[in-house]
């Protein structure tokens, strides 16, 4: 329940102080100068579960003299110190109380506003879980229309001829497509259950890259964009799971070239700052707004991005690559000066210098299950 | 009869003009709203088939743009949504935006022909 606040609550504290008042009234017959407090205790109790902190201090405050003035003797004066000690004890227990009252009404009114906080967080997780399982459905339907189409087509051709390559051809991509979103999933389900494994090894960062820009070059091509890259010309080793590097590098590629528009241009360099190891993938396309900048690595954020909707794919390469920088040890990060200005990623890894230490022997049953 | 297609994925585009070529209509493809619409100021078509979800221009706008600079072309939306993004079911929408018949991503070559039958006979 929303507690009382503003003129409500003061009105509220005044009226339960003047009813106590009169209910103490109507019981001095029998009360005499004993238990001047006895009904304001009730009144403060009513007035901290009802109204906010402020009307009930108010209550409290008011509760004191109003006791004082009508019930303690001398009777129709206010002191500050009562006479006699049972009442000065009265007034010490009557504020202790009180104020305790106070402290746990707030404190539980406390509990309740995290508590609705979490559960509107919940529900916005299961939203957000909900319309994933829609684009889900959507994104694994597209690729399946042109195989159904492209199966037809070698049906009527026996896959001869010119159209039945071309049907075989189309197949093949779009299978391609199928595998990718299926794996993107996979790895994500393992990075939920915290189930990724790094094979790490002694790793040439050029070679790493160039395989993932090999990986990342058809959907760049397919778009025309200017696609260049940058590697410095003295080796660079990391201790590193090559295959995951590769997939880190094609999964900045293929979503810098996602939103980059046609005739656009896309940049990646490596280079060497101190101990660490950058990479630094730029585009010229769409652009963060910057109160997503902070969101683009989390999952399912970009459910929401209408953006997303219209490019397609699940928006969960981001995640990916950060969760696999991290497991290196590294970081990511994500610039932009807004909308239509553009992006930039950059990753950060430990460089290994030295003579290379053997790789580290991970658990032989959790490399087996690494990718690929 | 002339067909127009609209999709982003060119492998549905060429797969499409392939098997209505096959079943002998005059087929022309855009990846986007705009290729469409000089497309079909050059030389109107009788049918456009287009998708919902695309980059720049949307199905819906492409929808409404022919319908207002070409009330006369049928139009037929097709689209993989799920069922429901977002709480809308957007291929069903279409049918208040003047499309006659709708196509849900993947279809049976054979509903495509039918539809289209269907269509251009009413």
């Amino acid at each position: 329940m929303k507690p009382l606040t503003g003129a409500t609550g003061y009105a509220v504290a005044v009226a339960a102080v003047a009813l106590a008042t009169g209910a103490r009234w109507l019981l001095d017959p029998a009360l005499g100068n004993f238990y001047p407090f006895v009904t304001y205790y009730v009144a403060i109790l009513a007035v901290a579960l009802l109204a906010s902190l402020w009307p009930s201090v108010v209550a409290l405050i008011l509760g004191a003299f109003a006791a004082d003035f009508f019930f303690i003797p001398p009777r129709y004066v206010v002191l500050p110190h009562p006479e006699g000690v049972e009442h000065q004890l009265g007034l010490a227990l009557y504020c202790m109380v009180g104020i305790s009252s106070i402290v746990v009404c707030e404190a539980l009114r406390a509990a309740e506003r995290r508590a609705d906080l979490r559960a509107a967080d919940l529900a916005d997780t299961n939203r957000r879980q909900l319309e994933f399982l829609a684009l889900l459905s959507h994104e694994l339907r597209n690729p399946l229309a042109p195989i159904r189409n492209a199966l037809e087509i070698l049906r009527q051709t026996g896959g001869q001829g010119d159209t039945g390559k071309l049907a075989i051809d189309m197949m093949q991509r779009q299978f391609r497509q199928l595998v990718r979103l299926v794996d993107d999933l996979l790895d994500v389900s393992r990075i939920s259950r915290g189930r990724i494994a790094l094979r790490r090894e002694p790793v040439e960062l050029a070679s790493a890259v160039r395989r993932g820009v090999e990986a990342a070059r058809p959907s760049c091509d397919s778009k025309e964009l200017e696609l260049s890259v940058a590697v410095p010309p003295e080796p660079l080793y990391l201790n590193a799971d090559p295959a995951r590097l590769a997939h880190i590098v094609d999964n900045l590629l293929n979503n810098a070239c996602k939103f980059t528009g046609r005739g656009g241009r896309v940049t990646l360099a490596v280079l060497r700052e101190g101990g660490q190891a950058v990479i630094r993938v730029q585009d010229t396309g769409i652009g963060i707004a910057a109160d997503q900048l902070g969101r683009i690595f989390e999952m399912f954020s970009q459910v929401d991005a209408s953006v997303e909707r219209a490019e397609g794919g699940l928006g969960l390469g981001l995640v990916l690559v950060k969760h696999l920088v991290e497991l290196h040890g590294g970081t990511v990060e994500a610039h932009s000066a807004g909308l239509g200005k553009g992006a930039e990623f950059v990753v950060r890894l430990p460089v290994q210098d030295e003579a290379f230490p053997p790789p580290r022997q991970e658990p032989s049953r959790a490399s087996r299950q690494g990718r690929r | 009869m002339r067909v127009l297609i609209v999709d982003d994925n060119e492998d549905m585009l060429q797969s499409m003009k392939i098997l209505l070529e096959v079943a002998s209509y005059e087929v022309a493809v855009a990846s986007n709203g705009a290729r469409a619409l000089s497309l079909q100021r050059e030389r109107p078509f009788d049918v456009l088939i287009t998708d919902i979800f695309m980059p720049e221009m949307d199905g819906m706008e492409i929808i409404d743009q022919f319908r207002r600079e070409f009330p006369a072309i049928r139009i037929i939306a097709m689209s993989g949504g799920g069922k429901r993004i977002k709480g809308h079911d957007y291929l069903s929408d279409t049918q208040n935006f003047g499309v006659v018949a709708t196509l849900r991503k993947p279809f049976e070559p054979e509903d495509l022909l039918q539809t289209l039958r269907r269509v251009l006979s009413a």
